[in-house]
């Protein structure tokens, strides 16, 4: 079976590779651009999610790219990540892997100099992937979720000697301009429900001769989960 | 200008990423501060970590085979259709400890109904597989056990011997008894009863078929104690005086012997009047056969019918009786018995209590009654063939019923068989009567034409880990110890056909409504081989591996 890492590029490198497309085009337009590093914490109240993480949160990390494009409005690409293990039965064992590209704006408002009140808001898709082990016998279901989420955060901007001196920054170089701050926000997390009604054995690394191959084999559906719900999210956020 | 050392980069990037991982956990506690009753967003994780979702060993139902889920609270099925199965669940309340197929004389509900015992929750849940509907009887006592009578119109809850309850105290006599073709009802449905005991406790139930007396059904049972038995009417709940429906029937003991321990009970109705039902008991310690003769006394119950009034007889059977069997001989009613003490069969007339004895040379527990064609007179009559099933003995002895009492040990046809008998199935289906036998070492089967008194030995590579019978009576189905061979034969022919799936079978059965075939490889999150009975050939075999995890986001706790 291939591994989650190795699945969740389907969606996960795409989203990388738009995200640093985004930075490539701001800096090619001498435009400024937002880098927003963090984690987040989201309370899942399905009762499905018992039996795919040992509590009731998703814990997820998210990587996020915006360019202003007017004065207090950014807009941007987003890419979220998680992978929740849990073995909720003897032999039984659950990995879901989460990668989810959103498309985002943020309206934020500066007060005093350093102080950044702001809405922010997505839409997008997540690809989610549930690989199951049952007493050995492998299988495993990707699904396309819809996801939006909403949010209002607060952002403290540091100030900026403090920051080149916590980085080593050096006047005059490539990262001279660059302020930081620490976000803090929260909202909702809205997902259509992802459905793992077939799952499959995963293909086989080489072909088995036609004499060893297993009989026909049903498929088994362990349900769907709904992963909507409250969301909170903090994080480091860069200015270039 | 200021420098800094990489040493000093590194340890600020790792306070970074502390403070974020901080803030991170400390989102969850901020979350729950939302949902201070823990009720929803910030409730406890569930703790499966150690229960293990096994399936129970797999009963056969109408459509398919049901397994027991303890841990998920649910029953399991696997609806087949015609060499395929559909996995279905059905939540039953907390921890399921029996399943078992509820029969029918209706051939088009036999097994269709699953009856779940739940210990814990004190109730018997019945599933109806056709709807997936299901109705709860609430039992007030945790009864560890269930009997079922063979037309599973009733179950009796009850303590059965050895049965380990989960109670702290147990009143061992106590018993529910429920109709199942009616919806339950508060105090009469079931009906709770405290049977009287002396100096014994139950030891099983015998439930006698459906009967008329004076014009009105009726349905009893025989709660066997050694000593005495308890005589209970099974469809007169009266719950003013639940003992009303209870007689104590003692046996009679002889001087010389401390205990009569019953072994079997053979019901037959007066086969000329519809006013009495009669119960010959075989017991242990007893020369004689007890014969219980159910009565319409003067008295009526609370239904306006007849009470039922048992008289005792005893009747003369020989030294040590220890199998009989019931038959008919041209409309007269007769017993055979089989004495080990005296080493003779005895020939019972129920009506007069005339009895015959034949002397036979064997070892024989066991009598079974057929009806099979005569080949030199070319007319049906009952024949007996008895038996040792405790693989001691490879002799089965043939008797011709109709002449037995005047040519004696000439009605008597012995015949030696490839190996002593461990287990014997009797199929009369197709109006040929055959049985299968399973000798000792489970590495050679016997199948014996009843009517020919012939045998035709088969031997198998891997050792018989279970066998069944085809409902036609054509076909036997076999799974082998470590083999991943299952193989149908051919009872006419003794021919056997052999299919290769992926491991070794457990158990196996033929479904007759869907015209399929089940493998159980028990394994602890299910794993059957689902194959069509009309083509089963490894191509057209579908596995079913884990369908115990099916559903498992849906699992309630």
């Amino acid at each position: 079976m291939q591994s989650t890492s190795i699945r969740s590029l389907r969606l996960g490198l795409p989203a990388l590779v738009a995200l640093a497309t985004l930075m490539t085009a701001a800096e090619a337009s001498a435009g400024d651009f937002i880098l927003s590093l963090g984690g987040s914490e989201q309370a899942i109240t399905d009762d499905a999610w018992d039996y795919l993480s040992d509590d009731g949160f998703l814990s997820d990390s998210h990587l996020t790219v915006q360019v202003p494009v007017v004065d207090g409005v950014n807009v941007g690409l987003e890419y979220d990540w998680a992978t929740e293990t849990f073995d909720p039965y003897k032999d039984v064992s659950t990995t879901l892997g989460l990668d989810t590209l959103l498309v985002t704006s943020r309206f934020e408002h500066e007060l005093f100099g350093f102080f950044a009140p702001y809405a922010y808001v997505g839409a997008g898709f997540t690809y989610a992937f549930l690989e199951a082990s049952f007493d050995g016998d492998d299988r495993e279901q990707s699904a396309w979720m819809f996801h939006g989420v909403a949010l209002a955060g607060l952002e403290v901007h540091l100030p900026t000697d403090w920051v080149r001196k916590f980085f080593g920054i050096a006047r005059g170089s490539y990262a001279e301009d660059l302020t930081a701050g620490f976000y803090f926000e929260g909202g909702y997390r809205l997902t259509t429900e992802a459905s793992f009604d077939d799952l499959v054995r995963p293909e086989p690394d080489k072909k088995p001769d036609p004499e060893d191959l297993p009989l026909a084999t049903s498929a088994i559906g362990v349900g769907s989960v709904d992963l909507s719900g409250v969301l909170l999210r903090s994080g480091l956020r860069l200015r270039f | 200008m200021t420098t800094r050392s990489p040493r000093n980069r590194s340890a600020r990037a790792l306070l970074a990423v502390l403070a974020l991982a901080l803030t991170a956990t400390a989102c969850q506690d901020l979350i729950c501060l939302a949902d201070p009753d823990e009720e929803n967003l910030c409730k406890p994780p569930i703790d499966t970590l150690d229960e293990n979702l096994a399936v129970s060993t797999p009963i056969r139902y109408a459509s398919g085979v049901a397994y027991r889920v303890a841990a998920a609270d649910r029953i399991t099925l696997l609806h087949t259709n015609d060499g395929t199965a559909e996995v279905l669940h059905v939540t039953v309340p907390n921890n399921p400890t029996t399943l078992v197929a509820r029969p029918s004389d209706d051939p088009a509900r036999d097994r269709a109904e699953l009856l779940v015992l739940s210990e814990s929750d004190t109730s018997l849940t019945v599933i109806d597989t056709t709807t997936m509907k299901t109705r709860r009887y609430a039992l007030g006592s945790p009864f560890p056990s269930m009997a079922l009578s063979p037309d599973g119109r009733y179950a009796v809850l009850w303590y059965s011997p050895g049965s380990v309850s989960t109670s702290i105290v147990q009143n061992i006599s106590e018993m529910a008894i429920i109709d199942l073709d009616a919806q339950p009802a508060a105090d009469t449905n079931p009906q709770v009863i405290t049977l009287r005991t002396f100096d014994g406790r139950p030891q099983w139930i015998s439930f006698a078929p459906a009967f008329t007396m004076r014009g009105q059904s009726r349905r009893v049972a025989l709660v066997m104690s050694n000593n005495y038995a308890n005589l209970i009417e099974l469809d007169n709940p009266n719950p003013e005086d639940p003992a009303v429906n209870e007689t104590v029937v003692h046996f009679i003991q002889s001087a010389t012997v401390a205990s009569l321990r019953p072994l079997e009970v053979v019901w037959t109705p007066d086969p000329v009047e519809d006013d009495d039902m009669f119960a010959f008991i075989l017991a242990e310690g007893s020369d004689d056969i007890i014969s219980l003769n159910l009565l319409p006394a003067e008295e009526l119950d609370v239904q306006s019918r007849p009470v039922i009034r048992p008289s005792l007889n005893q009747l003369t059977a020989g030294s040590r009786p220890v199998a009989t069997a019931l038959y008919d001989l041209n409309g007269v009613r007769k017993l055979i018995s089989v004495n080990r003490g005296s080493r003779d069969i005895a020939v019972i007339d129920v009506a007069t209590s005339d009895t015959a004895f034949v002397p036979y040379e064997g070892d024989f527990n066991d009598v079974i009654v057929f009806q099979a064609v005569n080949r030199d007179t070319g007319n049906e009559q009952p024949y007996a063939m008895l038996y040792n099933d405790q693989a001691t003995s490879r002799t089965v002895t043939f008797v011709e019923l109709a002449t037995v009492e005047s040519r004696g040990t000439r009605a008597m046809m012995p015949r030696v068989l490839p190996g002593a008998i461990q287990q014997l199935t009797l199929t009369q289906e197709g109006g040929k009567p055959r049985a299968v036998v399973l000798h000792p070492d489970r590495r050679s089967f016997s199948i014996l034409d009843l009517e020919r008194q012939a045998v035709a030995p088969l031997e198998v590579a891997a050792p018989i880990v279970d066998y069944t019978l085809v409902e036609d009576g054509q076909m036997v189905l076999t799974a082998y110890q470590s083999s991943e061979y299952i193989s149908l034969t051919d009872l006419k022919s003794a021919h056997s056909t052999a299919v290769r799936l992926d491991t070794e079978g457990r158990s196996i059965f033929y479904i007759q409504a869907t015209n399929s075939i089940v493998v159980d490889h028990a394994y602890d999150l299910g794993y059957a081989t689902v194959l069509p009975y009309s083509t089963p050939t490894r191509e057209r075999a579908n596995t079913l591996r884990g369908f115990a995890a099916d559903g498992l986001l849906s699992i309630t706790e």
